[in-house]
């Protein structure tokens, strides 16, 4: 029983196999629903009309927008990963945290790039840095500093609750960061962002946008599944190769480090 | 095709496609290998929980 | 509490004067930009409060990982999580005693620098202030910061990835507030409130967050 003693907040408390079984059966059905959304979506999209502003351009932002709202719900999917680590020291929320942030990562540096994409036609210029672009681009960097401290501990188990008070940290300063648009642009005064937002949408592009964004949010949850899967069998294999190693000193001393 | 800004719409949708395909391929993969190390871990009669010593 | 932030000072000022590295390396940041940007005192006295700012979040930032090192080190954290005082009231009082170092000194710097970047009296009146009031909500950030990385052999890079995001909108309304004294259509009271609030949220966020973080890296 020494494993369990040594590492018990992985195992003792939550039920990862019953997840394993969920996920194994929940993740073709995620797969087939993900493929549909995209389909549908993508058909509408091409559809649409071109806009009498934008011209072909607005086939950008059904990709666009829906990258950009799935790296703040990644993020608020990983804050309340993290109330689940800081409250009731769950394994599983550890998992889906340090899953969700490659993901996250991922949108986030979508949503930056088509941006740019978008801009320049529109716009004129590759990069703005007006108060959006910019706490996104924030987020990006939060996300890769996140990353970068699950990295950092040798021990996964020992990272868990550094890395959700870290996320939760990071969570309450977006709402500032959000709020500081009003106050910046009265600075810089980028006519970009606002003009992006104004025109009230038509139905026609109103649904490919959300059909997509339904897209977007079956992959994140196909992926984070998936991820997560992988992660608790990192996990597995850690605690064999321990036990292993660790029986393996017991018979012979000498090569127990290797 | 599509008007004078192919050149950007075209690009988006394959850095897009690109990205989230490639974590994806990148996902199973580790599945895959990870699937390959715990059953070559539990063939050397390793068990999961090491109650044996 | 004020018994401990008099210990806190006193070691901080035996462990070999970081004030005065901090205002040290402030003046070295300082001193870089004009090097960097040309000797064009027009372009710098408008660069000025960015210049200053830039410098104090950076001065702020060293030492943070030294916040919790030594009771690491020589094993008092456990005493200092279990004492009867709440953890989150013994973490503010180091991190004030952290901002006494470090953060306070370049308030008191800043004329010199704001002279040396051509800067107006006005605007150095703004940037003490803002700085005054915004400094220490890096310190309190920063404790949670340290707090993480506490267990961490190689924190110190870490920390600074981790804590300069939080700390943007800090920045973004110190400036900002600066410049809404320096130019006239532009508000001073609405940012500088801002910065205000967010280092009173921070004040009471960081050490909690970070008490949280310490009582489990304890046990």
């Amino acid at each position: 029983m020494s494993s369990e003693t040594i590492k018990p907040s992985i195992w003792a408390f939550a039920n990862p196999t019953r997840f394993m079984g969920f996920a194994n059966k929940a993740i073709p059905v995620l797969v087939i629903i993900t493929f549909l959304l995209l389909a549908v979506g993508l058909w509408l999209s091409f559809i649409a009309p071109e806009d009498y502003q934008q011209g072909y351009t607005v086939l950008i932002m059904f990709i666009h927008v829906p990258a950009a709202w799935l790296a703040m719900m990644t993020y608020s999917v990983m804050s309340i990963s993290a109330i689940g680590t800081i409250v009731w020291r769950h394994p599983l929320a550890d998992v889906s945290l340090r899953s969700a942030a490659p993901l996250g990562a991922m949108f986030t540096i979508l949503a930056l790039a088509t941006g740019s994409l978008w801009g320049k036609p529109m716009w004129g210029t590759w990069w703005e840095w007006d108060a959006r672009m910019t706490s996104v681009l924030v987020l990006l960097i939060i996300y890769l500093g996140l990353i970068a401290l699950s990295k950092a501990f040798d021990e996964p188990s020992e990272a868990a609750l550094p890395l959700a008070v870290m996320t939760l940290t990071g969570f309450a300063i977006i709402p500032i960061i959000k709020f500081s648009v009003d106050w910046w642009n009265t600075l810089h005064q980028p006519a970009s962002v606002s003009r992006l937002d104004k025109p009230a949408m038509g139905p026609e592009f109103l649904y490919p946008l959300l059909i997509m964004a339904l897209a977007y949010m079956a992959i994140f949850f196909t992926l984070h599944m998936m991820a997560m899967r992988n992660e608790i069998l990192n996990r597995r294999i850690r605690t064999m190769k321990m036990s292993a190693a660790r029986k393996q000193s017991v018979t012979i001393p000498n090569e127990g480090a290797t | 095709m599509f008007g004078e800004h192919a050149g950007f719409i075209i690009p988006s949708y394959i850095i897009s496609f690109c990205a989230i395909s490639g974590m994806a391929i990148f996902i199973m993969a580790q599945y895959k290998s990870r699937k390959q190390e715990l059953k070559r871990l539990e063939e050397a009669g390793v068990k999961r929980r090491a109650s044996n010593d | 509490m004020t018994a401990l932030l008099k210990r806190e000072i006193l070691l901080s000022i035996r462990a070999g004067g970081s004030a005065l590295t901090g205002v040290l390396f402030f003046l070295a940041v300082v001193s870089v930009f004009p090097f960097a940007v040309g000797p064009d005192t027009k372009l710098l006295s408008h660069l000025a409060p960015a210049i200053l700012w830039i410098g104090a979040l950076l001065a702020s930032l060293l030492g943070l990982d030294r916040l919790f090192a030594q009771e690491r080190e020589d094993g008092s954290l456990d005493m200092l999580v279990m004492q009867s005082h709440p953890l989150a009231l013994t973490i503010f009082v180091k991190a004030l005693a952290h901002w006494i170092m470090t953060g306070l000194p370049l308030v008191l710097a800043t004329p010199l620098f704001g002279v040396m970047l051509n800067l107006s009296p006005l605007g150095i009146g703004a940037t003490m202030i803002t700085l005054l009031a915004g400094t220490p909500a890096i310190s309190f950030i920063g404790a949670v910061g340290a707090a993480v990385s506490v267990k961490l052999p190689r924190g110190g890079m870490l920390i600074s990835v981790l804590v300069l995001p939080l700390v943007i909108p800090v920045l973004i309304f110190g400036v900002a507030a600066i410049t809404g004294a320096l130019e006239d259509p532009a508000p001073f009271t609405a940012p500088f409130l801002f910065v205000c609030a967010i280092t009173l949220f921070t004040s009471v966020l960081g050490p909690l967050a970070a008490s949280i973080m310490l009582r489990h890296s304890a046990d």
